[in-house]
């Protein structure tokens, strides 16, 4: 028989999950050329300014990177092997002052987030009381999109306040199989922390680390309360956003715009050819991409807290009706009616305003203030457009037969409730309303006017 | 009150089995028996309950009235005790399921957080499985949960799995592409893994079951990370290398226990072959029709009787038929049908209406083979050859289970595999004979699951895979590294590690099932969804453009075949007619691995000299070049087109055996007949080998591929020699001859070992192909023995190919004699 190896050099190649196609290794291979790089350096330049940055430098490596792109040409991996009692791990350490923004925002506005508000935005109790200055900010980047044992996280970052300035620490794995002494600096960071945010975090990032920690024999910390900045942004931007990106949320939120930046689908290339060549390549700008990730996440936090806190006149009112049923849904019915009436006389759309007097009166009844309930309800029929209409007659017969007690008004609005209830509901809320008519008007001592 | 059986409307009749077959032999439908066999009972063996076993599974047992086990079920348990892992090979209903749940319980009931993972080939059977052992788990008192864990699990239900499930029931490609990449998240789980059960062991054979070796060298690896050992637990039907085939999937030593300590009642066994009706073209009298009479007559007889099709199909006919036939004397709920997906409840309705005598007659596709009690049955009938032995005896199984006499009766169809089995009833009485074949170092399968390992866990220098030796491991890992699959680098200590190196997930590009990775979706225009998926392998032959493709008994017709995407867009229509694609297959001998006297003693008696048969190394190329229309029901050939798609090559394995071109010449002149049916005699000789070769391996026929080459013969290869079309050479002399050569290889890339298997049994093979042409009740030569004919046979000897095969056999011999 032909040997082994014979046998594999037949074979046309490794077969399917090979992975990094061809295609995008190719792309990641393709070296820039001088003039890219320059382009490079000088968006790096304006972003910065943008950035209406203080006396610190943010990232001191873009900073070389702008005076001089030489060094990155050559190839030189940004930070240092640092020391620690586990091993050498190669950091990126990087402080922003707390007027540094990202966009327009300060990223200092993160810790006037107070946990409370956290706490109802992210519809999680566990945040409550929480001491916001010890927040950990954690972003990965991966060499797959899967959390099971072959993806590593080749780059973890972490960002954390020391007094108002944000310390942003990236943790590069230069060589696969050395994760030890990285995964437990990150376990000391999260041991220190009262709470961790991320984004996506809790069906990626954290799942991810978890399988690392088993596989490198670390013991897994335990991860104080988790806040998934992906779960409160959806909840407030998915009807009004086609998409809810941290790239979105950057655009939207801080009015920041990524140039330049490396596609989460170029990282792992890129990555996988650094381990082959130690030609960092654009190592650096995936570094960079993850120092924006996690500082943006920073601003997020702030920027939504912000607008959470009191109503922000300038906001979209699509935006006060989601806020107002966040708030409804945390039980916090002061801000849900505040949200609400905002949501509601903010002149956005007939969906928008219908969709808003009905939270309000939602809130007003569970509040028990019946008179605001019929002003909602009314209010709500009033801009309702064909399709909407029979919701509200619906709530409204609801409103009549069971808080003002007026059958006859209730019979009303219940012939109109189709196709909002099913047609036999309808049959028995109309049959219903009927005999009770009929009995309040006996009591009174008066006939029927009203015949079905 | 008691339920009282319906009386019988027809006391008159037979009443039992022996009566019943007395009466077949009066009435004549004997005729057509051509096995009758009575098995003589067995006794018990049975033995106190070991002390070994714990206090609350002992109480289980009690609880069920056992107050003695089987003696092999004692042997499993003090093997397993022992640590050792082990294979039962004990016929159905003998008692199986205690031989793993046993040791099971034991250490479940000694250690809290122990764990368990079972295996079984289909889902329907773990959610069976997972139902009696949480009833004995409960009847122990144990509170460790027992969870299938399978595609249909719920996201909640999975993390319990992982956390607290005491026994996991699941099937291999779960285990491949949903737990093994995720061990991390199943630590505790491994961690406290002492028992893996693989049951229905016989089944993993071949492609699925080399995949399956592979994914226990993975499984070992990962439960060795965790810090365990398990112990290996199989369970398998009667095959010929039980404790071989084990310790091939298990990658150890295996000891087999297969000597049954389960009563058996008296089993009389009988084959029935329905009449030829057509002489010319072989044409047998329907077999479902047949089954039903027979079926028909037994219910009558007051026989309980479970009938097994061999497809849902066949199930409906002949569940109308006994229903029409019996209905009005029984009533139609007498006659009843047992399909895989019924629910547990709805099974033990029938289990239940079968005893108290509401159900006289069951008709079952193979669900039921798989080890699911359906209560006491006094007969089974096959409608159709279940493909092997082993499915064979059990589903006659079924039937019998304790005590008192059953009977098994097979009714072949004139499909060649089956009439093969009519030819040689006996072959039926030795079960046990069949071996089932896995191939883990197949280099493509192999690899496959490098990645998936390297994926689950980095590789360092030094290790082994299963009984892959380290320098072999290390070459296919440089092999994975230079395609830039894993990386290539040294761990602190300096050491030589491998870690995957890429954003793929490889398990999910692997299927258990096939060896192909690459499979075409096929996308229906009509509508724009996604009608089925098919192997690369046969997208050349199915999907070529104009084809019609058949799927759910609806004809869709192939318009475009988007070969770089793997797309097929079909649409429906419905045409009178099907094609068939017309193949070139070219096999070049690469590499002799052995080479032995072909004799043909074994068939003509004789000592003659032999003709030289081998296997080795081929490379086969095959290529699409056209199809022909054939009319549904008439099977004329109405029309013709060209197909273009490129040539599939794949190196494999191959048996041969070739006819010199002097021999050739020689029976020409002997017979007075042209080269041309010569070639023809020499197809149907090869038609009638791989029938006979898949029968003889247990192996699906398309797994076998079959050629004769010689590139004379235009309908093989298309092209002349003088336009490149090349003749495999073998070995030496015959200078410019072109010798005919039957190859029958591996259809499956670098082969799983039935060439080799082939050449092994080489005898065998020509003897029941020998005896299948010569035995044929056909004139001309039919489907079931020799082939249809490949047209090039002028008429005048259209009629007797099959007495020419024959004359081609003995002058081969007689020439051998010189």
């Amino acid at each position: 028989m032909s040997s082994f190896r014979d046998k594999l050099a037949r074979l046309g190649g490794a077969g399917p999950g090979a992975g990094v196609t061809e295609a995008r290794e190719a792309e990641a291979a393709e070296p820039v050329g001088k003039s890219a790089r320059l382009a490079r350096a000088r968006g790096l330049v304006e972003q910065l300014g943008r950035r209406r940055m203080g006396a610190g430098a943010l990232l001191a490596s873009r900073l070389s990177t702008v005076e001089a792109p030489a060094p990155v040409a050559s190839g030189v991996l940004p930070g240092a092997a640092e020391e620690t009692p586990h091993g050498p791990v190669h950091t990126v350490r990087s402080w922003l002052q707390p007027a540094d923004c990202h966009g327009h925002v300060p990223v200092a506005r993160a810790l006037e987030a107070d946990a409370a508000l956290l706490a109802e935005l992210a519809l999680d109790p566990s945040l409550e009381g929480l001491d916001v200055r010890r927040m950990l900010l954690i972003d990965t980047e991966t060499t797959g999109l899967s959390t099971a044992a072959g993806t590593v996280a080749f780059l973890i970052g972490v960002a954390f306040f020391e007094d108002e300035s944000l310390c942003v620490e990236q943790y590069v794995l230069t060589e696969l199989g050395r994760e030890r002494p990285i995964l437990e600096r990150l376990a000391e960071r999260i041991a220190t922390a009262s709470m961790v945010v991320s984004y996506n975090g809790k069906s990626f990032d954290w799942p991810l680390l978890r399988t690392r920690f088993v596989l490198n024999r670390v013991p897994t910390p335990p991860l104080p309360p988790h806040l998934d900045l992906l779960h409160c942004a959806r909840r407030v931007f998915k009807k009004r956003l086609e998409r809810v990106r941290l790239i979105d949320m950057e655009r939207e939120l801080l009015g920041f715009v990524r140039e330049h930046d490396v596609s989460g689908a170029e990282i792992p290339g890129i990555y996988l050819r650094f381990l082959r060549s130690r030609d960092p390549g654009r190592l650096d700008a995936v570094i960079e991409h993850n120092g924006h990730d996690l500082v943006a996440l920073a601003a997020i936090a702030g920027e939504l807290t912000r607008r959470f806190r009191d109503v922000q006149r300038e906001d979209d009112p699509r935006d006060h009706l989601a806020f107002a049923r966040i708030a409804e849904r945390a039980g916090d019915p002061e801000r849900a009616r505040a949200f609400a009436q905002a949501a509601a006389r903010g002149g956005g759309d007939a969906r928008c305003t219908v969709d808003a007097w009905m939270t309000l009166a939602r809130v007003a009844r569970r509040g028990a203030r019946s008179h605001e309930e019929a002003m909602a309800l009314h209010s709500a029929l009033e801009r309702a457009p064909a399709e909407a209409r029979p919701r509200v007659h619906l709530e409204l017969s609801k409103y009549y037969e069971r808080r003002a007690r007026r059958p006859a008004l209730a019979l009303r609005h219940a012939m109109q409730t189709a196709p909002a209830e099913d047609p036999s509901a309808q049959d028995r809320r109309i049959a219903r309303l009927c005999a009770r008519l009929a009995r309040h008007n006996r009591r009174r001592g008066r006939r029927p006017r009203f015949k079905r | 009150m008691t339920f009282r059986p319906q009386q019988t409307p027809w006391a008159g009749g037979p009443r039992g089995i022996d009566e019943l077959i007395a009466e077949w032999e009066a009435k004549g439908t004997y005729r057509d028996v051509g096995l009758d066999e009575t098995i003589p009972p067995t006794p018990r063996r049975a033995q106190p309950i070991p002390d070994s076993l714990p206090d609350p599974v002992r109480r289980a047992l009690r609880g069920r009235g056992i107050e003695q086990l089987y003696a092999h079920q004692v042997e499993a348990l003090a093997r397993a005790l022992r640590g050792e892992s082990f294979v039962v090979a004990t016929p159905t209903a003998s008692g199986k399921s205690l031989c793993y749940n046993l040791p099971v319980l034991s250490a479940l009931a000694d250690d809290p957080d122990a764990r368990a993972l079972y295996l079984f080939p289909t889902k329907a059977l773990s959610r069976d499985q997972e139902e009696a052992v949480r009833a004995l788990l409960g009847e122990a008192g144990l509170t460790h949960g027992a969870i299938t864990f399978d595609g249909d699990t719920p996201g909640d239900v999975r993390r319990a799995a992982r956390e607290r499930g005491g026994v996991i029931l699941s099937n291999p490609d779960m285990l491949h592409a949903g737990i093994l990449p995720h061990h991390a998240g199943w630590a505790r789980f491994f961690a406290n893994l002492r028992y893996v059960v693989v049951d229905e062991l016989h089944g993993y054979r071949g492609v699925f079951g080399s995949h399956l070796a592979n994914v226990m060298r993975r499984l070992v690896r990962v439960a060795r990370f965790h810090g365990s050992d398990p112990v290996f637990i199989g369970a398998s039907a009667t095959i010929g290398n039980p404790a071989e085939h084990a310790s091939r999937i298990f990658g150890r030593d295996v000891a087999v226990i297969d000597q049954s300590g389960a009563p058996t009642g008296e089993r009389r066994v009988l084959v029935y072959n329905p009449p030829i009706v057509n002489a010319e073209l072989g044409m047998r009298a329907s077999y479902l029709k047949s089954a039903v009479r027979l079926t028909a007559d037994l219910v009558r007889a007051g026989v309980t009787t479970l009938v097994f099709g061999q497809s849902r199909n066949a199930v409906e006919v002949m569940l109308k038929y006994l229903r029409d036939r019996l209905g009005k004397e029984l009533g139609e709920g007498m006659v009843h049908a047992y399909r895989g997906g019924y629910l547990p409840n709805q099974r033990r309705a029938i289990e239940r209406k079968l005893r108290a005598g509401e159900i006289r007659c069951v008709v079952a596709t193979n669900a039921l083979e798989l080890g699911i009690d359906i209560g006491a049955l006094d007969a089974v009938v096959c409608a159709g050859y279940p493909g092997s032995l082993a499915g064979t005896w059990q589903r006659f199984g079924r039937a019998g289970r304790r005590e008192g006499k059953s009977l098994g009766l097979l009714v072949t169809s004139s499909n060649p595999l089956d009439q093969f089995v009519a030819r040689e009833p006996e072959q039926l009485l030795r079960a046990g004979v069949e071996h089932a074949r896995i191939d883990p170092d197949n280099v493509e399968i192999l690899l496959q699951h490098l990645k998936c390992a390297a994926f689950e866990l980095p590789f360092e220098e030094g290790d082994r895979f299963g009984e892959v030796p380290a320098d072999t491991l290390a070459d296919a890992l440089g092999f994975l590294a230079q395609h830039r699959v894993v990386h290539e680098g040294t761990d602190a200590a300096g050491k030589q590690v491998w870690h995957w190196a890429s954003d793929a997930y490889p398990a999910s590009s692997v299927s258990l099932r096939s060896l192909s990775w690459d499979n075409f979706v096929i996308i229906d225009l009509d509508g724009d969804r996604t009608i089925a998926e098919m192997d690369w392998r046969s997208t050349h032959t199915m999907l070529h453009e104009q084809a019609i493709y058949q799927h759910a008994a609806e004809q869709y017709q192939v318009e475009r075949l988007d070969f770089e995407n793997h797309k097929a867009y079909v649409r429906k229509v419905a045409p009178d007619y099907y094609t068939t694609a017309q193949t070139h297959t070219k096999v070049t001998v690469t590499e002799q691995e052995d080479e032995a006297p072909m004799s043909w003693s074994v068939i003509l008696g004789t000592d003659a000299r032999p003709l030289q048969a081998g296997y080795g190394e081929v490379s086969v190329v095959e290529k699409v070049v056209g199809y022909k229309k054939i009319k549904f029901h008439t099977h004329e050939n109405v029309g013709y087109g060209e197909v273009d798609l490129p040539e599939m090559q794949m190196h494999t394995t191959s048996f041969w055996l070739t006819v010199p071109e002097d021999v050739v010449a020689a029976f020409m002149e002997a017979e007075l007949v042209p080269r041309a049916t010569v070639i023809d005699a020499l197809r149907g000789l090869l038609n009638a080998l791989h029938v006979a070769g898949a029968l003889g391996l247990m192996t699906d026929p398309r797994d076998l591929g079959k050629v004769l080459g010689d590139h004379a013969d235009p309908e093989e290869f298309g092209r002349r020699p003088d336009e490149g079309g090349t003749l495999p050479r073998l070995g030496t002399g015959n200078a410019g001859g072109f010798d005919p050569t039957l190859f029958l290889f591996d259809r499956v890339p670098g082969g799983i070992g039935l060439a080799s298997r082939l050449f092994q049994e080489r005898e065998a093979l020509f003897r029941r192909a020998h005896t299948s042409i010569v035995g044929c009740g056909c004139e001309a030569g039919c489907p079931a023995c020799i082939g249809p004919s490949t047209g090039v046979v002028g008429e005048r000897e259209l009629g007797k190919r099959r007495p020419l095969v024959v004359a081609l056999l003995r002058f081969l011999g007689s020439r051998a004699l010189q």
